[in-house]
């Protein structure tokens, strides 16, 4: 009965939401936007008219005939890479959102239900992220791994990641303990873990689906910083790692002296729109998870 | 207001030890930096590199270590640098003036800019103009730093040849005076501080125009109004004048992520400075340059906060704890 | 020619739903020196009227029709920086309800009275400030105070402190917007106290807008109820409270022992004020009126003068 009645609980505030959602022109914009992009990502493939991995031609021809973008310093189809670069690019943001997300929520439940002395130490841990600056963090922690591959990058991704979130969901956390159906629960003697698990969690759930967003644009742009500075997985392309090659192997100067915008111009925009899109659907979904911020508009 | 600064101060000083103390052990943790950087070099003959060891005290057990490492690092010690062939300390010191400028002229115009484009916007909420500057702001943050260097490198530089392409002065270069040279330093640095300013205003006019929205709801503002003030007293004086208590703490914390846009800043525009320094330290595998520039860099963001704390319990007449 | 006129006025709030008519046709003199009380239910548009005159609307209120004569000029009328230099806090003032947040809490309180008399009036800065230290002396605040930021003073203190800023520019006229609601019960007392006590020194004309009669009892000379936008009854305190004419006001008193009794909120009434996006027709009180006739959800009764000074807006009072 009662899981009945938080079933049709939760289909009615899907339903209204969408039904917000859909009104908020923006947001329907920016999932257009990622999903063209989550679909490029899923059928690069079939998309790609050449396997951006090997030499196919002469190194840096310009744009147009059967390269659309031209070819890199390595003889491979520019355009191709674009594509396939959406894969490195998106799973690296996705994959960290949801690690962040993870670890973030864990944090700041832990820190505010507990407080004292496990809240004190967890939040001092959770400033020092939030005021290091974070691509000297990754550089020391992939330096110390050793090397750069797919998973040293979500790992640094993420370390430098989860201190805001943490933050967050730290203050909900507090606000939510005077409540009376956790205090009602601590009163049948439920246990702190049953308590921050049943009734602390899903109510942090909206705010964190909001932030999850954003923290895959963070993931995105740091991703793509420390990819430009030579510190990406050196056997998956992504965007940022496009252009770590474009300023370094012969972007600026072509075969003739030359700057390549072909070369230049795609990835970044591709990040920016990618990014656009997901700042887009975030706002929508931040006014519905937070009716106050209707009123911004 | 005393207690709460000492407080402060003490605590990004334990932030600052902690980053420290992370440091050493996450680098004495895995591989002997000593071995891979300088014994791997040919060039260095094995007695040599045993007294090298014995000098950087790599002979000793690892607590003895630990306390050298935080001592001399205090000290300025931070090491030979193997790229520079010098110590760590001087190559930073003579590099860190260019970022500190980067970094403090465009968090000061990006500010500026931010609170009155933020301000202006959250007045005339709804209206076109308040639309337009919240979509270039959206358009503006979604772009990578680095990428909105490259194109202003492209577009400027390279087609309309308007700026230099990279560096600090125009090489070979005698200046007549220093109005010439502050004129050569200008025109290199317009591409670089346009790049960082123009991101970190789109970023913080939205952050801006929320804070000041929130506070134009407030009843202190009616209060303002009714005694007839005009529009821009209640604006600048009441709403303005509030929101910059949340401004400051966010500026605090943006000098970390500038840093990042400095690294990437300086990458692109090949800027001689101690982001730069941090990228080149990485490609050769200088560890104690890179442990240097960390450390400064470090330094250089708490001392920031610090200056932030102090600035807002100014600012904040309700700070008295 | 009273002091106030208030002609016909509809303030009408645009929403998504459509237009929230929060006053609708008003028409309320008040005479110079006297102290009317402005009592109803929250949400009857009591605030709204005040905001009305002192042009203070938020961005989607706006008058719709009518006008407010303030000595025979209508500032309806008048460009708003005209209003805004030479009437608001100048020749009227407000004082606003719950004052925990009515102060910038940046600035010294005395600064923020200073201010008021520097907007206006051609003073040295220190005069101003001198100036402010004296009204904080006159509504009972030690002069000292002046140096104080908002956050360091009790609510009561606050609450002195917009009233001296009220009177900084010697206004003839001053509205109170639920001056006392956020305050204790002694420190309420010690409050109206202290608004009683200058009114009569300063000879203020003085809009007294409250849901708690027994303050209108305390302090005012005159009364008027609204109900749901209308202005259903006026009169002085005597005729309302002791020969109320409109059945919502007889509910109102009818809570009250006595006059002088103790304070009571007004809840005595059944049923809810209606929904002002889409207000009954007729009388708008007839879904709750226990006298309800035929006509009343017809017509909407006009406001007649049943007695001298004492008028009413409801059918049984016309037939007589």
């Amino acid at each position: 009965m009662a899981l009945k009645r938080r079933l049709t609980d939760w289909r009615n505030r899907l339903v209204s939401s969408a039904f917000i959602f859909r009104h908020n022109r923006a947001g329907v914009i920016g999932l257009v936007i990622v999903l063209f992009f989550i679909s490029m990502a899923i059928f690069a493939p079939f998309i790609a008219p050449f396997n951006p991995y090997e030499r196919i031609d002469r190194s840096l021809l310009p744009p147009g005939g059967v390269y659309l973008l031209g070819t890199n310093d390595m003889g491979q189809d520019i355009f191709s890479e674009l594509i396939w670069g959406a894969r490195v690019s998106l799973s690296i943001g996705f994959t960290v959102a949801l690690v962040v997300m993870f670890i973030g929520t864990t944090v700041g439940v832990v820190a505010g239900y507990t407080g004292g002395l496990v809240d004190e130490v967890l939040m001092r841990f959770a400033d020092i992220i939030l005021v290091l600056p974070s691509i000297p963090l990754m550089i020391l922690i992939a330096a110390i791994m050793g090397r750069h591959n797919f998973y040293v990058m979500i790992l640094a991704l993420s370390v430098v990641g989860w201190g805001g979130l943490a933050r967050m969901v730290r203050a909900v956390t507090l606000s939510l303990k005077e409540r009376t159906f956790v205090e009602a629960a601590r009163a049948l003697g439920a246990s702190g873990g049953h308590i921050m698990a049943k009734h602390i969690l899903p109510n942090t759930a909206p705010l964190i689906l909001s932030s999850v967003i954003y923290q895959a644009v963070g993931a995105m742009m740091a991703e793509a910083g420390l990819a430009f500075l030579g510190l990406g997985d050196p056997t998956a392309k992504s965007w940022g790692m496009m252009l770590h090659y474009a300023q370094t192997a012969g972007g600026w100067w072509g075969a003739n002296g030359n700057p390549m915008w072909n070369w230049i111009i795609p990835p970044g925009l591709c990040i920016a729109l990618v990014v656009l899109g997901l700042m887009l659907v975030g706002q929508a979904v931040e006014e519905i998870v937070n009716p106050r911020l209707r009123r911004r508009r | 207001m005393k207690a709460y600064l000492v407080k402060r101060a003490l605590s990004l000083f334990i932030t600052f030890l902690v980053v420290m103390s992370a440091i050493f052990f996450l680098a004495r943790s895995g591989a002997d930096p000593f071995a891979e950087f300088i014994e791997s070099d040919p060039r260095i003959p094995p007695e040599a590199v045993e007294r090298l060891r014995h000098r950087f005290g790599l002979d000793k057990p690892l607590w003895q270590q630990y306390l050298d490492f935080m001592v001399s690092m205090f000290q300025g010690e931070f090491g030979y640098s193997v790229t520079f062939r010098r110590p760590v300390f001087d190559v930073i010191m003579v590099r860190l003036p260019w970022t500190l400028m980067l970094l403090t002229t465009s968090i000061v115009i990006s500010t500026i800019g931010a609170v009155f484009l933020g301000a202006y916007a959250a007045w005339n909420r709804g209206k076109k103009i308040d639309l337009i500057g919240t979509n270039i702001s959206l358009f503006v943050r979604a772009l990578p730093h680095f990428w909105l260097g490259m194109v202003f490198l492209l577009v400027f530089g390279y087609y309309y040849r308007l700026f230099p392409l990279y560096g600090v002065k125009t090489s070979g270069i005698e200046y007549a005076n220093v109005f010439e040279q502050v004129k050569d330093l200008l025109w290199h640095l317009t591409l670089p501080l346009a790049t960082l300013i123009i991101r970190q205003i789109g970023m913080y006019t939205l952050y801006m125009r929320g804070e000041t929205l929130e506070v134009l709801g407030e009843d202190f503002i009616t209060t303002a109004k009714a005694k007839g003030l005009s529009d821009r007293t209640v604006l600048f004086r009441h709403a303005v004048r509030t929101s910059l208590l949340p401004m400051v703490t966010v500026t605090a914390l943006r000098f970390g992520f500038m840093v990042n846009g400095a690294i990437l800043t300086e990458t692109v525009f090949s800027l001689p400075g101690t982001g730069r320094l941090i990228y080149q330290a990485i490609t050769s595998g200088d560890f104690f340059l890179l442990q240097g520039a960390f450390f400064i860099t470090s330094i250089t963001v708490l001392i920031a906060n610090l200056v932030a704390d102090i600035l807002y319990s100014h600012l904040d007449p309700r700070v008295r704890y | 020619m009273p002091l106030l006129h208030i002609d016909h006025l509809k303030t009408y709030y645009k929403t998504l739903r459509g237009d929230v008519k929060a006053v609708d046709g008003v028409t309320l003199d008040v005479e110079k020196g006297e102290a009317l009380g402005l009592a109803g239910e929250s949400g009857c548009g009591k605030t709204t009227l005040a905001l009305s005159v002192i042009r203070l609307l938020p961005d989607n209120g706006r008058i719709v029709g009518g006008s407010v004569f303030f000595d025979s000029t209508d500032i309806t009328k008048l460009d708003s920086e005209t209003y805004r230099k030479e009437y608001r806090w100048k020749r009227m003032s407000m004082v606003f309800q719950g004052a925990m947040n009515a102060l910038t809490p940046v600035y010294r309180v005395g600064d923020q009275i200073a201010e008021a008399i520097l907007c206006h009036e051609e003073v040295e800065e220190d005069e101003a400030r001198g100036r402010a230290r004296e009204l904080l002396g006159l509504v009972g605040v030690d002069p000292e105070r002046a140096s104080s930021y908002p956050h360091e003073l009790s609510g009561g203190m606050r609450q002195r402190v917009m009233i001296a800023m009220a009177l900084a520019n010697n206004p003839e006229f001053i509205i109170a917007d639920e001056p006392i609601t956020a305050l204790d019960v002694i420190v309420q007392a010690q409050v109206l106290h202290v608004i009683n006590d200058l009114r009569r020194k300063l000879g203020l004309t003085m809009m007294l807008i409250t849901h708690d009669l027994s303050v209108i009892a305390e302090t005012c000379d005159g009364a008027a109820i609204m109900y749901a936008g209308k202005l259903v009854e006026r009169g002085t305190v005597i005729d309302i409270f002791k020969r109320p004419l409109h059945p919502y006001t007889q509910g109102l008193v009818g809570s009250f022992p006595s006059i002088r009794g103790a304070r009571k909120e007004m809840e005595s009434i059944p049923g809810s004020p209606p929904n002002l996006l889409q207000p009954p027709p007729g009388c708008r009180f007839h879904p709750r009126c226990p006298h309800a006739m035929d006509i009343c959800s017809r017509e909407e009764p006009p406001l007649v003068e049943v007695e001298p000074g004492h008028l009413a807006a409801c059918w049984l009072c016309e037939g007589g």
